[in-house]
Order: structure tokens, then sequence, then C-alpha cells
């Protein structure tokens, strides 16, 4: 025998001394197979143990006879007290030996229950039929209950209390516990959850009325898209086999509105790539606003608010309807008005008030007798006119020409409908108008007021950014016309107007399933009503300040236009003037050196820009506006006395120090004795001038750079090469300088000079501004309407600068 | 019978007023698994070994009383017939998101820890009929040695413990060899 198996087992029951006790705990931590040992006996009592507990509880088992009535008292205990909490008067004879459920009937109106109906604790709760109520049960299930929705056998809507009976099993647990299988003809489901629904007036079962289902959100965190709810059938074995999935659709969930991005696509990522900063959201929504499209026929019918939406056309009556211009009721509009109009009728109809060869559509509504006339003069107009009807003879009369083809047999009554319906609700814009998606839509929908509707959630989100490629007013009019709608329905009827990448776009959400954010009707239609009355407030607010700006920029570039002649007239007074003077003080001098009188008539000014170039016989006179006009030295020899008369012009250079980062240098030359400046000629790199020896000149140089100026000057400069540093100055100490430190006989031409240049060069900045304004227009244009070709836009919106 | 009663029962020691109560539960466990493919007796076996493992995890005293007995008995039970499916190599799937779910909650540590002791259960069940008395008389039971040995007729106490320890001796051998 193992020496080991006793002593362990003395040491386990603790009959070993205290001394022999420490030895073995000594032992225990050095000897390994005593080690060994110990751990597989404990592992042995264990067992011994183990099976004691086994028996112990396989004889209970045996014994538990008397369970099911323990059971069943424990259920009708639960049972009794969630009835007397809800306030249902329980019956006298339900007492503890009774074994039946305490509910009579069950949704079939029969006694035959499931275990989980046993199982599974009720939550009854009494309401009032005739109000919409919502119920949240213990689990989180939401019930919403429209008014009349339950009938009673009569079929109508009950108006006494009714007692509503929820059983609820959420989770893995629960359904496990009660019982309930997870089954679906043998097949195994995954399960978000599992309740039972029966409602009742008194003891009558009711029924729930098939048009006003009661919607039930069932909390899941799962990932699935593709949920279904089932119903329960109860087997005649207490089993309940789950069958008739029905497709569920998740709620969404809103957010704040203004957290999302309803800009088009690519926006905001190429605003990013060309260095704007894109959190700066005043800016980035008024570059994009300040592409809404003025729509001047916003009183008209015409604006694409006045319509509504295709499948609110089958639910109620549209304006036009109303006013009688129908469309067949009941008739669901698949066929596209717009383009059946194109192909049909644009030849000869403008959808505006142009008349081709036939009247143009626009108002049409408040002209033809209402009613389905126009329907009928659309199909067959011959068989109206046959028939005698006034207004059909009364427009072939006035139109003359060719009759209107008949389009029966050709269109089908939908396709008629559609186009009846499209002309009716009128698509007349001005040719600058967008036909895609206008920002004045957007900016009417991403408001505050849309917080607690699916378009402030990321799935609406995510339809836009295909609706913007769409270019399709229409489809975003789908979505925000019919906030009540699940998303997956709008989805489905999006991908039927529309094709290609989007079709497949919208296809691969509808199969997601999104369901809608709940919202009541009176709150959808002014709702709707605010969507579009904002977009034409917005719409006639840009048009305004377009308008504005325009006429403010206009009325600028009328100013300038005239300022700039202006200056360029008195400059070439101002030039000749100067030009004279300097001619007279050389005349005068050359005659002096010849020892002559002079004649001191002036020559003609017509002299100054006809600058002698042929040769030939010339007198003194000729010689000296010849040398004065080119500006060079003038070495005559009288041929009768041979006098020499000569006036130096000697070359001097202003360098300015980088001058090519200037916007703009003038250099001006003060002559001490004239009464105005001369200006050096710009040779680029530097600054020429050649210099009259009889003359004393100042040097002032102004650079302007954007908004800032530079300024220097040199007193009493001679032929020679100079560089110039201009330093930072201000309009106003220019101003000064120029009127206190230089020859009084220039200043007056040189302080109008300096204020023109002044002038000229806040327009430049004002035109590149606006150049530049236009130019990245021009570059974001293609991104706000996806559709429109590129050319569009550039053709004469751009004002030109290139006159500087 | 609450819970908290249910658990100072077990730490008595008393099991059968215990046992009865939980076997309310039975039903329960026995739907679920016949409901999934098990028998009766599969059930049965389930729903015993479920409480069992509930008892040593009292018997522990780390058993948090946080999630309800009951929580932690269907647990076990669901997650041992997952066990028990596994091995007939059956169709799971549907199941395998609650099994992630209870293996978070400690109850799969403790499983693995009863089918341990559930091996040297059955190194005992294939001693012979004396033995397995003898031993869940004397740790199961508390019965003295002395007792054991006037109520199964051996000579004496000191004969009784010398068979206790063969018996023992046995068992450890099963377990090392298999």
């Amino acid at each position: 025998m193992n020496a080991y198996t006793e002593l362990i087992d003395k040491y386990l029951n603790n009959e070993l001394s205290a001394e022999e006790r420490k030895n073995f705990e000594e032992q225990l931590k050095n000897n390994l197979a005593l080690k060994n040992e110990f751990d597989l006996q404990t592992q042995v009592i264990k067992g011994a143990q183990r099976m004691g507990l086994k028996n112990e509880v396989r004889r209970s088992f045996k014994k538990t006879k008397l369970t099911k009535t323990i059971l069943k008292t424990v259920i009708a205990a639960t049972i009794a007290v969630a009835v007397i909490a809800t306030g249902y008067f329980v019956k006298k004879q339900l007492d503890k030996n009774d074994n039946e459920i305490r509910y009579e009937l069950n949704e079939e109106g029969n006694k035959s229950w499931s275990e989980a109906d046993k199982m599974l604790p009720s939550q009854t709760i009494r309401i009032n039929p005739l109000r919409d109520t919502v119920i949240e049960t213990k689990g989180g299930i939401l019930f919403a209950i429209e008014a009349g929705t339950f009938l009673n056998k009569f079929g109508e809507a009950e108006k006494n209390p009714v007692d509503i009976e929820i059983k609820e099993a959420l989770t893995a647990l629960d359904i496990m516990k009660a019982g309930l299988s997870t089954t679906s003809n043998g097949q195994l489901l995954e399960t978000g959850g599992m309740f039972y629904l029966n409602a009742r007036e008194g003891n009558e079962n009711l029924d729930i009325d098939q048009e006003k289902p009661i919607q039930a959100s069932v909390p899941y965190n799962g990932k699935r898209n593709d949920m279904m709810l089932f119903d329960g059938k109860r087997e005649k074995d207490g089993s309940i086999n789950w069958v008739n999935p029905i497709q569920t659709v998740r709620q969404l969930t809103t957010t704040d509105i203004k957290q999302l991005n309803f800009y088009p696509p690519g926006y905001l990522d190429s605003l990013q790539k060309w260095g704007y900063n894109i959190r700066d959201k005043k800016f980035t929504d008024s570059l994009y606003y300040s592409f809404i499209c003025g729509n001047m026929d916003i009183a008209l019918p015409v604006a694409p608010a006045a319509s509504d939406s295709i499948i609110e056309e089958k639910m109620r009556p549209t304006k036009a309807m109303k006013k009688g211009y129908s469309v067949e009721p009941g008739v669901m509009l698949s066929a596209d008005g717009k383009s059946l109009f194109k192909q049909n009728c644009a030849v000869c109809h403008s959808m505006c008030d142009q008349h081709l060869t036939g009247p143009g559509m626009k108002g049409i509504a408040d002209r033809v007798p209402p009613g389905r006339w126009l329907f009928d003069y659309i199909k067959n107009n011959e068989k109206l006119i046959r028939k005698g009807d006034v207004y059909a003879n009364k427009i072939l009369k006035e139109n003359g020409g060719p009759a209107m083809p008949v389009f029966e047999g050709t269109l089908s009554s939908n396709d008629l409908n559609a186009i009846v319906d499209y002309i009716v609700k009128g698509d007349c814009y001005k040719t600058d108008d967008c036909e895609e998606i206008n920002p004045s839509r957007i900016k009417a929908i991403w408001d505050k007021k849309f917080d607690n509707t699916f378009l402030a959630t990321t799935e609406f989100e995510q339809r836009l950014q295909v609706i913007f490629k769409t270019c399709d007013d229409r489809i975003l009019n789908l979505y925000v016309q019919n906030l009540d709608k699940n998303l997956y329905v709008l989805d489905s009827i999006a991908a039927d107007m529309c094709s290609g990448e989007q079709k497949q776009a919208f296809r691969d959400f509808y199969k997601e399933r999104k369901g809608g954010v709940r919202i009541d009707s009176k709150h959808m239609r002014s709702l709707q009503k605010y969507a579009s009355d904002k977009k034409r407030i917005y719409e006639k607010a840009a048009f305004d300040a377009m308008e504005n700006l325009m006429a403010e920029e206009n009325k600028q570039n009328i100013a300038a236009f005239s300022e700039r002649n202006t200056h360029a007239l008195s400059e070439s007074i101002r030039q000749s003037k100067v030009f004279e003077e300097e001619l007279e003080m050389n005349l005068d001098e050359a005659y002096r050196q010849l020892g002559k009188l002079r004649n001191p008539a002036p020559p003609p000014v017509s002299y100054v820009s006809a600058p002698v170039s042929s040769a030939g016989w010339k007198n003194v006179d000729a010689y000296v506006i010849e040398s004065t006009t080119n500006r060079t030295t003038l070495d005559y020899t009288d041929p009768q006395t041979g006098k020499k008369a000569m006036i130096q012009y000697k070359t001097a250079t202003v360098n300015v120090t980088k001058q090519n980062e200037y916007d703009k240098v003038v250099a001006y030359l003060l002559p001490d004795k004239l009464s105005s400046f001369q200006l050096m000629k710009n040779k680029g790199v530097r600054f020429e001038e050649n210099l009259n020896e009889l003359l004393h000149y100042d040097l002032v140089v102004i650079g302007f750079k954007g908004n800032k100026l530079f300024y220097s000057e040199t007193k009493t400069i001679s032929a020679q090469s100079y560089t110039s540093v201009l330093k930072e100055s201000t309009e106003q100490e220019v101003e000064n300088r120029l009127n206190t430190s230089h020859a009084v006989s220039a200043k007056t031409d040189l302080l109008k000079d300096y204020k023109f240049q002044v002038f000229d060069q806040k327009e430049n900045i004002r035109q590149k501004k606006i150049a530049e304004r236009e130019k990245f227009k021009m570059k974001v244009y293609p991104i706000v309407f996806p559709c429109a070709p590129q050319l569009f836009w550039s053709e004469g919106h751009i004002i030109d600068d290139s006159a500087h | 019978m609450t819970d908290a009663e249910i658990l100072q029962l077990i730490q008595e020691e008393k099991l059968r007023p215990v046992i009865k109560k939980l076997y309310t539960y039975y039903p329960v466990v026995k739907k679920h698994i016949i409901g999934n493919s098990g028998s009766r007796q599969e059930a049965e076996d389930i729903f015993q070994d479920s409480l069992i493992v509930l008892f040593t995890k009292i018997r522990s005293g780390n058993f948090e009383l946080s999630s309800g007995l009951h929580t932690y008995l269907f647990g076990v039970a669901r997650l041992l017939w997952l066990e028990e499916l596994r091995k007939k190599n059956k169709k799971i799937s549907s199941e395998t998101i609650a099994y992630n779910q209870l293996a978070e909650t400690g109850i799969e540590a403790d499983i693995r820890e009863d089918s341990k002791v559930k091996k040297a259960q059955a190194a005992i069940e294939q001693l012979g009929s004396k033995c397995k008395q003898i031993l869940e008389l004397f740790y199961f039971k508390k019965v003295s040695m002395k007792e054991i040995a006037n109520d199964l007729g051996f000579s004496s106490e000191k004969v009784a413990k010398n068979q206790k320890y063969r018996c023992i001796e046995k068992a450890k051998e099963y377990l090392k060899t298999n």
C-alpha cells in the first residue's frame, strides 16, 4: 500500500498531531511525489463528494412528482400580482388550488396555451383606444398604437378602455426560461427577442385594424439588417412554431442636422485640397449658397416647391388636382413626364411662354378648362374639335398652323397622365437657372427644424450624396416631401426615377431596408411647407443679393472706367503742357546761345505727337522740337554764323530694389523750373530718363504692393545711376511729404497724379478680387452642379482685368 | 424561498429543500434541450449537472448573486448542452452568440473545473459498491468511520479505514492511467 495515502487522508481529515501536521506541510513543499499524490487524492475526494451530490440530486428528482403543482402555484401568483397591479379585477374563484391559467382566452379565442404563456409574466395595461398611445414594456419594446386600432367583433373601433396584455422574452435567457423554441418549421432561428400581444375589452378579444397596424419597436443591438418578425403558431404539443416572417425595418436615429454634411460630393474635400479651412462653416456655407440659382419666376406655379412627390399623389390631391386638373385618380405615376414631354411635345411647345409651332405651356393650368380636358386633348385633340369643344376650337383658330398629332394609341394613359402632370406643374426656368439641385433647397432643409426627421440622419446624408449625382431635383423632393415614410420605400422609388450608377446606389440603399423616423402628419406638412417656403425665400434673397452685388460692382466699374478715362485725358494735356514749357525753355536757351532774337510764338500742340524723323531743311525751332520731343541732346550749328547751340540730355537710371515684387512703381522727376513733373520710363528692371541739363530734378519713387505704400525721394539727381530703396509708408504720409518737400511748381500735378495712382491701385485690387472670386467659383461650379457643362459658367461671367 | 435563502441553505448543506425548489426550473431546461435535439434522459442529466456546478460554486464562496440564481443555472445548463452538442457534432450556429455572451460571465471556468471533478467521480464510480458507499458516506455525508464500520458490517473501525484507503488508492491508480 502506498504509504502516502493514509498520511494524506489523515492530514485532510485533521487526524494528525500538530507536529506531524507541520512536518507534513513541510514535506508537501519539497517532496514532488507527495505533492502529486496529494493533488490526486484531493481530486478523488472531490469526486466522491460529487458522486454523493449527484446521487442526492438524483434521488430528489425522483421524489419531485409534486413539482408541477408547485410550479403552477408560482405562476398563478405571478400573474395575479401583475393583474392586480394594473387594476384588473380578478374573479373571486381564483384560489391557490386552481391550476388553470388566469386569463380566459388566448389571442385566437381558445384555451390552448403553450409553456411560454405560463412561464412569462404578463404585463397588462389599460389604454384609451381612441387616443394615439405609445406603450413601453419593461424590456424596452415600444408599441405605437394609433387611435381606433382595435376593432370589436362588429368590426367597429372599440370605444371602451382596452386591456393590453404583453409578454416578452428579449434575451436568450428569457427565451429559454419561457421554453420558447427558436425554430421555424424545424429550422433554427437567430432571435432578437419575442413578444406576445393581445388586446381585450372585458372578456372579448379585439382585432387589430389591418389599416392601422401596431408599430412594434424591439430593442436590438445586433448588426444584422435582415431581422424578421415571425408570427407564433401554437402547435398541439404546446410548442410554438414561428411562421409568416415579415421584414422589419430599423428605425433611424437622428443626430444634430448641422453636424451632417449636406454639401455636394467632393465639395469639402476639394476646398480642403485647395487649402481652405473647411471647418469654417460660415465660409463653406456662404460659398455654397452663393450658387443659389435665382428663380425669377418665383411667383408663378413653376417653383418645384409647388409640386408634390409621386407617392404623395397617390395619397392626397396635389395643388393642381385640387384645382381640378386631374390625373386619373389612383394612377401611380411611373412614367417620367419630363422625358416624355421632351420626346413628344418639346419640338412644338416650350415649357415657358415662348410660342413655337404651338403655344408655350407656362400657365396652362390657368387657361384650359378644368378636369380631364387636358388629358383628353393631348390624347386625341381631333376628337374634341370634331365634338365641337369650344376651347379646342378656339386654340385651333388662334394658333393656326399644323394641327397637333393624336397621341391615342402611341402613348398609354399612364404616359399621358405623366405629361399632364408635368406640364400642369410647370417647368419653366430661365436659361441661367439650375436644373440641378439648387443650393437653396439644401439651405432650406439643412435646418434645426428638421432635427427630428430622417433628414437628420447619417442615412439621409448618404442618400443626399447620390441625389446630388442624379442632378434631379425631383428625387430630393421625393425624400423631403415624404418625411413620414420609411427610407427604403423612397429608395425604391428613387431607383425607378434614375438610371445607371445612381440607380444601383438607390437599389443598394433599398436593400439596407432602413426605416424612418416617426413623425406625425401635421408636423410633416408644416415641415414640407417650411422647406418649400424657405427655398423660395432663399432663392429670392440670393437673387436679390446677387443683383445688388452685380449692381454695386457695375457702378464701381463704370466709375473706375470714367476715372481712368478722365485721367488719361488730363495726363495727355499735362504732358503736352510740360513739354511746351520745356520746349519754350530750350528754344530760349538755343536762341540765346546762337545770339539770335527769338520769335516768341509757340509751336502748335499737334507737333507734340509728330516727332520729326525725316531729313530736310529745318530751322532752329525744328531742331529744338526734335531734341525736346526725343529728349536727346541738341547740337546745332547755325549755318550762317557758325555759332553753336547745345542743350545736353543725359541719362539717369534708377534701380528700385526688388522692383518686381511691387504691383506697381511710379518714378516722378520733379523739375525745378517747370510747372509739372516728368514720369521716368519704366524699363521693367529699372527706370530711365534723359535729364535736361538746364533743369534740376528731384526724384520721387512710389511703390504699391496690395494695400501698402512704399516711398523714397532723392533731392537733385544728376545723370547717373541711382539705387532707390523704398520704405513702407501710408497714404497720408506720402501725401504730406509730397505736399511739403518738393518744388512748389510741380506740386499740384504731382498730388493729383499720386491720388490717381492710389485710386488705380485700389481699383486693380478690386478687379483682381472679382476675377479671383469668379475663377474660384468656376472651379467650384462643377462640384455644385455635377451635370452642367463646364463652359456654361465660364462664358461671359468673368470680368476681364487684362486692361491692367 | 428567495435566492438568498437558497444560498444560506446550501451553505448549511441542507440540500433537499433547495433541490426541490430549484427543480421548478427543470421544465425550462428540459424544453430547451429537447427543443434542441436532446433526449429526456440527457435533459435530466444536464439539469442535474447544472445543479452540481451551482452548488459547488456556492460552496466555494465565490458566488455573486448579482444576476440571480436561475440566470446562473440556465447559463450552465445551456453551456453544458452546447458542449454536449459539440461532442455530438450537431449544428449549433445560432447558439454560438449566446454562448459567447455566457463565456464572459465566468460560467465556462466553473464548468471546466466541474468536468475535472467529474472525471474523479468517474474513477470512483468504477469501484466496487462497498468502496463507493464508504467514500460517499464519509466524504459527502460526513458519517464517522466508526458508524460506517458499524453500518456496513466491518469488524472494526481500523478495518473500515484500511478499506477506505484501498479504495482511494484504486481511484488514484485509475485516475493516473486514464
